[in-house]
């Protein structure tokens, strides 16, 4: 497989400095276009370039914030190209809509869960203002339950981020030459060995306290205290209280227990005291959740990705993707592009993208795959050989 | 977003506050608990010592230091082995609870065996002991918690009660059912392989002259001369033999690893010494002597009951020759012994006819047809009805249908209810129609007696007549005269006789059926189906009631085959214009199919149990 990443200028549209590109000096072939590009009104443009250039590969991607293109950040966008070279090794794309109002297509859940349980890794890029993701997490669970799928399915994925952070109305992604608002795209890899990790690297807080009283989103009590007061209590200085959700970002919820499948989960703050007295999240939580607050700072969360980079480095990737949350991105701050930069190097391997994202998608000790905050969903891809030699070990 | 170091630091600062003040409260809360656990432990009847991994002693509580004889100073390091020291109470052997690092997760650790705690000072306790290993929130295993109990009262209790339980409290010897206990173990044995079929012997000791110590010394004679021969007979056996105490005057011994022939000379033995001892019982001397069934034990017994049958036979022939002596077990001693038991029951029946010990009794047969959509028969035996039941006769009061038995009394003045072998034996040996002739000659009589308002009632009164009697001309002479002579209107009469007994006799049985019927008696072909169920010899005998085998009646709930045959017999009998009655019937089951199935009377001691047949002259 030959895998490249283009870096584009931000002093410039996406479909001009793709054309540009290609007029300079030619751009690759490839069989997969994975593209995170910037929100703006030229998206449609940028995607109308991707056919352009690329018209008989698979095409994907979404509006990022901030993209990674090998080490560094960007903002311009970036492009990530696939040329696969084993027979009938490709990738298919598909959209998937979905809205609170207008639930996804149950069977076009079911084709995708058909795909994992066939073992074949499953990209997912996601809008995660409008569309229902964690319901549809659900359902794909469910399916795979009923396929007696148990275990962690080969399913990675990240959710569009749009405008101010968790701001705007909804987070276009894109597949071949549609773009749209509120939707899912699946892109499922043949051929690929795929082995996916979950970074974390948040030090717990504080003690672990209970989760007496949520739904949905919406955590109301905590160790039968009202969340609102709960959260007060840490978050208020010199008589005030802190900015929220801001500054809660820097300590997200990581879900302890008890069950399995929950365990190592994170969530963060969406809004305070919204509803009155409560406190809503970008994921789920559960009565009975075991919950504590956790702090992270440069060391701890660059520090975690190079190590875990370096740990699977061994199975020679000649790709990768990382969603990380834009919770890392606001504590890292200036530091933000450290992570990408620590992965890239302990990898040993240029082809890395990805982006910032609104939320993440990964698999969970106890099942999946599973809806995370604040944490980094990295994805190694190695295509797979006919004699099967030296390929990565696929994710378990 | 400004990344306010200053604010999280606040915010971090807070977590700490918090976070310190919950330590401090958990900590709190944990010198609590734990102050309350040592009051706790302290307290307990139990002994308890917990361990760090490696098995050293952490603690122990007041009960176990006075137990193990180490305080918890001086135990704290120590190995756990050292401080609780515990063998076998069997073999003495020492006995390891593993360190809780070789423990695997959930593992405890119980020993199955009766364990003894050696003391510092070498004294012994009988202890029962719980060892689990302690863990961390995590799951690791970092010690090991012993719990223990000093149970010596208790082991020495149950070890009371179960020899209680096992063993004679007059001789101390092993009991009937834990002796069917070691046979039934010895037999299983032998069918599995384990023990030879050719090693075992058992011996069934009868003592010959222990009535008369007990009739003319008293019983604390009798006990006493029993715990002599258990003494004795103890004393002569082998450590590994079992002795017992079957019962009265009547003791087992199961010879282990000894076949036939040398079980023999060791029965020998044991019988000359029972031979040659002496009863001393104020002033006089009571020869004893015993009577000894020997059988060897092997596979053609199926169950511990044909073993001691077996032996009891062996022993009873050995009374009958003479007593004083050992029988072998030869299988044909059963035969024998049956025999024998007929010859005591022409005894007893000649006995009972010579002082009056007979009584007749009644049992209602019940008219289904006339019960069908009533109440008669919806209720079990004992609701204290008679044979008050049938349509209404013409002088008020309802019909009374029964046949009547036969019944002793006992020499104790107690009714005997089986009548089978007292039937059987008196067929055999020629009591029969004896018999036959004072059921006839006492049951006209009572029915002759009956007040006139009751006799006008009877609709059916059943006799049995014996094969024996029926092949006898002089017999039916008697009871064609009898009949005659009786004084009451006989056409309520009717005389059972057995399928079997009527083609033996055929043609006294159409004489007397001509004769009778004449008179107006009614005949029963009885128990019709247990032997030939031929309905040739129905359509000829001309009876004018059908009795269907109570084994038919008993089962057909069940079987579908007994139902079957029960329909076909009255249906068969119905053609031919015969009632037909069920006997036997035990259940409201196998009275609702007999109704179903159209049976026109039905009979039972689920219905109406036998009665004094004099209660009739009180029916109401």
């Amino acid at each position: 497989m030959e895998s490249t990443v283009l870096q584009l200028s931000p002093d410039e549209p996406p479909a001009s400095g793709l054309r540009r590109l290609a007029a300079e000096g030619g751009v690759p072939d490839a069989d997969l276009v994975l593209a995170f590009l910037p929100p703006s009104d030229d998206l449609d443009e940028a995607v109308g370039a991707l056919a352009e250039l690329w018209p008989d590969a698979a095409r994907a991607g979404c509006e990022a914030m901030t993209q990674f293109a090998g080490e560094r950040l960007t903002s311009g966008g970036t492009v990530h190209l696939f040329r696969f070279a084993g027979d009938g090794h490709r990738a298919e794309v598909e959209l998937v809509p979905g809205s609170p109002d207008e639930p996804p297509d149950a069977g076009r859940l079911a084709a995708v869960a058909d795909r994992l349980a066939d073992g074949l890794p499953v990209l997912l890029i996601v809008d995660g203002l409008r569309f229902p993701v964690q319901p549809s997490l659900a359902a794909l669970r469910a399916e795979l339950a009923r396929r007696g799928i148990e275990g962690r399915a080969p399913v990675a994925g990240g959710l569009a981020s749009q405008g101010e952070p968790f701001g705007g109305p909804h987070a276009r992604v894109f597949a071949g030459g549609e773009t749209h608002p509120s939707a899912l795209v699946a892109v499922t890899l043949r051929g690929l060995a795929t082995r996916i990790e979950v970074v974390r690297g948040w030090d717990p807080a504080s003690p672990v306290y209970t989760v007496t009283r949520a739904e949905g989103n919406v955590l109301w009590e905590i160790d039968g205290e009202p969340a609102v007061s709960w959260f007060r209590r840490f978050f208020t200085v010199d008589g005030e209280l802190a900015p929220l959700p801001e500054t809660a970002w820097r300590f997200p919820l990581i879900v302890e227990g008890p069950r399995p499948d929950r365990r190592g989960l994170y969530r963060s703050m969406r809004a305070f005291d919204d509803p009155p007295g409560a406190v809503t999240l970008w994921g789920d939580l559960e009565a009975g959740d075991e919950v504590r607050l956790g702090m992270g700072n440069e060391s701890s969360l660059v520090g975690r990705a190079g190590e875990l980079a370096r740990a699977v480095a061994g199975g020679r990737p000649e790709a990768a993707i990382l969603y990380s949350c834009v919770g890392r991105e606001v504590v890292l701050g200036e530091s933000a592009a450290q992570e990408i930069e620590s992965v890239a190097r302990a990898l040993g391997c240029p082809a890395v993208s990805g982006f910032f994202s609104f939320g993440e998608i990964g698999p969970t000790d106890g099942g999946g795959p599973a809806f995370y905050n604040h944490t980094a969903i990295l994805v190694l891809l190695r295509e797979e050989e006919t004699d099967a030699g030296g390929a990565p070990e696929p994710s378990p | 977003m400004s990344h306010d170091l200053d604010l999280e630091n606040a915010v971090l600062r807070n977590l700490l506050a918090h976070t310190t003040r919950a330590y401090e409260r958990q900590m709190e809360e944990l010198h609590a608990e734990k102050e309350l656990a040592q009051t706790t432990l302290a307290s307990i009847g139990d002994g308890v010592i917990t361990t760090d991994s490696d098995g050293s002693v952490r603690y122990l509580n007041g009960v176990a230091a006075d137990l193990t004889g180490w305080s918890a100073d001086e135990a704290r390091g120590r190995a756990l082995g050292t401080v609780f020291h515990l063998v076998s109470e069997a073999s003495g052997d020492r006995l390891e609870i593993p360190a809780a690092a070789h423990l695997p997760a959930g593992h405890r650790v119980h020993f199955r065996e009766p364990t003894l705690l050696v003391r510092r000072d070498g004294q012994r306790f009988a202890v029962e002991s719980s060892s689990a290993p302690i863990r961390d929130p995590e799951g690791r295993s970092i010690g090991l918690v012993i719990v223990f109990q000093d149970v010596s009262d208790r082991r020495l209790l149950s070890l009371q009660l179960a020899h209680q339980a096992t063993h004679d409290p007059l001789t101390g010897l092993v009991n009937r059912s834990a002796f069917d206990g070691y046979l039934e173990r010895t037999l299983a044995g032998i069918r599995g392989g384990r023990v030879p079929g050719d090693a075992v012997a058992l011996a069934y000791v009868d003592l010959d002259q222990f009535k008369v110590v007990n009739d003319t010394s008293g019983h604390s004679a009798g006990d006493e001369l029993l715990r002599g021969v258990a003494m004795l007979l103890r004393d002569l056996v082998r450590e590994s033999d079992v002795v017992a105490r079957l019962g009265g005057d009547e003791f087992g011994v199961l010879l282990g690893d000894c076949p036939l022939p040398a079980a023999r000379g060791r029965v020998d033995e044991l019988h000359e010494r029972l031979q040659a001892f002496r009863f001393h019982w104020e002033g006089r001397a009571f020869p004893l002597g015993a009577s000894v069934g020997l059988v060897p034990v092997d596979d053609r017994f199926a169950s511990v009951a044909d073993l001691l049958s077996a032996a009891d036979h062996a022993c009873y022939v050995a009374k009958e020759k003479g007593g004083a002596r050992i029988q072998v077990y030869h299988p044909e001693d059963a035969e024998f012994v049956r025999r024998h038991g007929e010859m005591e029951w022409v005894l007893r029946i000649q006995r009972t006819l010579e002082d009056g010990g007979f009584r007749l009794f009644s049992q209602e047969i019940l008219p289904l047809a006339a019960a069908r959509g009533g109440s008669a028969g919806d209720g079990p035996a004992g609701s204290g009805r008679t044979a008050a039941v049938g349509p209404a006769a013409a002088g008020g009061g309802r019909q009374l249908a029964f046949e009547v038995l036969l019944r002793m009394v006992d020499g104790d003045g107690e009714l005997h209810q089986g009548t089978s072998d007292l039937i059987r034996a008196a067929e055999r040996y020629g009591l029969m129609r004896r018999l036959d002739r004072w059921v006839v000659e006492h049951a006209l009589g009572e029915l002759g007696g009956l007040p006139p308002a009751v006799r006008s009632r009877l609709a059916i009164c059943s006799l049995n007549l014996s094969a024996l009697s029926l092949g006898d001309e002089e017999f039916l002479d008697f009871l064609e005269d009898a009949v005659g002579d009786a004084g009451f209107d006989p056409s309520p009469l009717c005389f059972e006789i057995t399928e079997t007994a009527a083609i033996e006799n055929l043609p006294q049985a159409r004489r007397l059926i001509r004769h009778l019927g004449r008179r107006g008696c009614r005949f029963a072909l009885d128990d019709f189906g247990a032997g030939m169920a031929s309905y040739g010899y129905l359509r000829d005998l001309r009876v004018d009631f059908v009795k269907i085998a109570g084994k038919f009646i008993t089962d057909m709930v069940a079987d579908s085959l007994d139902r079957a045959m029960v329909e076909s017999i009255h249906q068969i009998a119905h053609l031919m214009g015969i009632a037909t009655i069920g006997e036997c019937v035990a259940s409201r089951a196998a009275l609702d199919l007999l109704r179903e199935i159209g049976v026109d009377y039905a009979q039972g001691n689920w219905i109406a149990p036998p009665r004094p047949l004099g209660e009739l002259s009180t029916a109401a």
